[in-house]
């Protein structure tokens, strides 16, 4: 009984509703849903009742899904602080074991996580998204980022070989 | 001094300056070029120099992402010198375009608090005309007497920092 009494008073555990963009309701839990601060500061300024479920239109059940998977894994991390922005962030590219198989998903996926996250104002988790997709071009020639990323390649041959040429030390000119 | 002409270096690797311009980008198959500006702009800046002229070169619509970083926008248009520097000693893998800019932007010395005229090409550093030289370990090495000093193979220095020698006053 204490502890129903408890769980009824922490409002963290409280339970909320989401409805995804092809109109579905996810359950889950306040604190793990305001990782993201888009969802957190709809849930303030609806009051603290959080009965309604709150529409995501942007994100579709298996992306928010899959989003909800790495809130429930971070949420006892501290939140972002505002000069975090700059250059601690950004000096990096290593990635926490977890998020790296988190990560390990198609490519649709892996954009499509990246596009929740910047929607959903999860900072962290775009953060993850950006290194990965970072570290997928690191090292590569032109052509295996084409690969990689399906990119059509609209530069002549020609085109093509004179900017290698303008882009590196050539002895004769 | 060790440092390479702006004439030369003008001449030899001359740069595109992004005289190129993309087809339209809403219908491209990749989500790579689908993604909106300030994400790219997140993830191109944290790439080595070396992976970011790959990747201007992989397509028109990538080309003018890039161009159009502002960091890298910034650089080609005040200091092309840094970035012919770099691309012509083959030292661009080491030096990513965030910490490149931050030493453009910087005064001083990295390792002292004494001006620092110079950008090291090894490592993006900004350097004082004394610290390279009274540190052994900033001072480059010729690759054989590399090998013969520390009882490497020649494979084994693909590893070390390593950069090709322009023709330059030296």
């Amino acid at each position: 009984m204490a502890a129903a009494s408890t769980s009824a008073v922490d409002p963290a555990k409280k339970m909320i509703m989401l409805t995804t963009s092809d109109n579905i309701d996810i359950k889950v839990e306040r604190e793990v849903a305001e990782r993201s601060i888009l969802i957190k500061n709809l849930l303030e300024d609806l009051g603290s009742e959080g009965d309604e479920p709150i529409p995501i239109p942007n994100v579709n059940e298996a992306v928010m899904k899959k989003v909800l998977e790495w809130c429930e894994q971070h949420r006892k991390d501290p939140p972002a602080t505002q000069d975090d922005d700059s250059d601690s962030r950004k000096k990096s590219t290593d990635i926490d074991e977890w998020d790296q198989k988190f990560m390990q998903v198609d490519q649709e996926m892996l954009f499509e996580i990246i596009l929740a996250a910047n929607y959903l104002d999860i900072k962290a988790l775009l953060d993850v998204g950006c290194k990965t997709v970072a570290n997928m071009i690191k090292g590569k020639s032109p052509d295996e980022i084409r690969k990689t990323f399906n990119i059509q390649n609209d530069f002549t041959p020609e085109e093509e070989d004179q900017i290698r040429r303008e882009n590196e030390w050539a002895e004769d000119r | 001094d060790y440092v390479l002409s702006n004439q030369q270096l003008e001449r030899r690797c001359p740069l595109d300056f992004g005289h190129r311009k993309p087809l339209s980008i809403e219908s491209s198959p990749s989500p790579l070029e689908r993604l909106p500006a300030e994400i790219a702009f997140d993830i191109f800046s944290t790439l080595d120099i070396q992976s970011l002229f790959s990747l201007r070169r992989a397509s028109k619509t990538l080309m003018a992402w890039v161009n159009s970083i502002p960091e890298y926008r910034r650089i080609i248009k005040h200091v092309p010198s840094t970035i012919r520097a770099i691309l012509s000693l083959e030292t661009a893998s080491y030096i990513t375009l965030h910490q490149l800019y931050r030493s453009l932007q910087s005064r001083t010395c990295n390792s002292c608090s004494l001006p620092g005229p110079y950008i090291c090409v090894l490592t993006g550093e900004r350097l004082c005309p004394c610290c390279p030289s009274s540190r052994g370990k900033r001072f480059p090495m010729l690759m054989e007497e590399a090998c013969e000093r520390y009882g490497l193979d020649p494979e084994q220095l693909n590893d070390v920092k390593h950069f090709r020698a322009r023709p330059g006053t030296y």
